[in-house]
């Protein structure tokens, strides 16, 4: 016999982190390293780091 | 690997960088935002033009899973901001996947659960998350009211969760975390089903 469940599921939204964008330039990309920290790019270069 | 680094070109608007697999050589891919180019960093050094679109490629990624045939896929949006995402060839050429306005960044469910299914997820500048299936229908998976809020950045983290970059006024951003949890009937119908399969599988 096989069994069939149909997961019902609910998206939860959380502030992970607020902070200023460098020199207001617009974030371009973001991506974690294995450590868990996240980086973003921003527009003329700049990056920020959040451990 | 000594940390140490130089400059391989120049660039106006580089928007998405990549290491590609073996169908494409496991080479570099970058986006050359302005001029409407995907460009590949060769072996011996020099850098070629893999594909060339009509708008301004934004976001790329890779299909690791072969759910989505194992291909890259890149988001173009043109002036008008019309978006699409096409799909690209080991071979250049490129053809339309998925048509939606205003698409930003891409990215496959790389949590090593597979919390969101293993899908391709996109993100638009009117604070809108949607899901891209593997025949290319896009299906709206979270969105806000806020839609002067735009969303610039979607990337997995480690902990099996989606994360975005909401730009706000005053050069303010938030990152924003995104979970899907199991509501609380379902997870209490898989444990109950777990104990009756127990229960028959012990008697």
């Amino acid at each position: 016999m096989v069994w069939f469940l149909k997961v019902r599921s609910t998206i939860i939204v959380q502030t992970y982190a607020q902070y200023s964008r460098p020199d207001g330039g617009q974030a371009k990309y973001a991506e974690f390293d294995s450590f868990g920290n996240l980086y973003i790019t921003h527009d003329g270069g700049r990056w920020l780091g959040l451990g | 690997m000594n940390g140490q680094a130089a400059v391989i070109g120049r660039y106006r608007n580089l928007q998405g960088i990549f290491y590609a697999g073996e169908e494409y050589d496991s080479l570099l891919f970058f986006n050359d935002a302005d001029l409407g180019r995907l460009c590949k960093r060769c072996l011996d050094g020099t850098t070629t033009i893999f594909s060339s679109f009509s708008g301004k490629p934004i976001g790329i990624t890779l299909d690791k899973s072969g759910l989505y045939g194992g291909r890259l896929y890149m988001s173009v949006t043109d002036p008008q901001e019309n978006s699409s995402v096409f799909v690209v060839n080991p071979d250049g050429t490129a053809s339309v996947f998925c048509s939606m306005t205003w698409i930003l960044d891409l990215e496959f469910d790389t949590t090593s659960a597979g919390a969101f299914g293993g899908f391709l997820y996109g993100c638009r500048s009117s604070w809108a998350i949607g899901r891209i299936s593997p025949e290319g229908l896009w299906t709206r998976f979270a969105f806000s009211g806020s839609a002067d809020e735009a969303i610039k950045c979607l990337t997995f983290g480690p902990d099996n969760s989606m994360y975005v970059i909401e730009e706000l006024a005053a050069n303010r951003a938030v990152v924003l975390k995104i979970s899907v949890v199991p509501e609380p009937t379902t997870f209490f119908l898989m444990v109950l089903g777990g104990l009756v399969l127990r229960k028959r599988a012990a008697g």
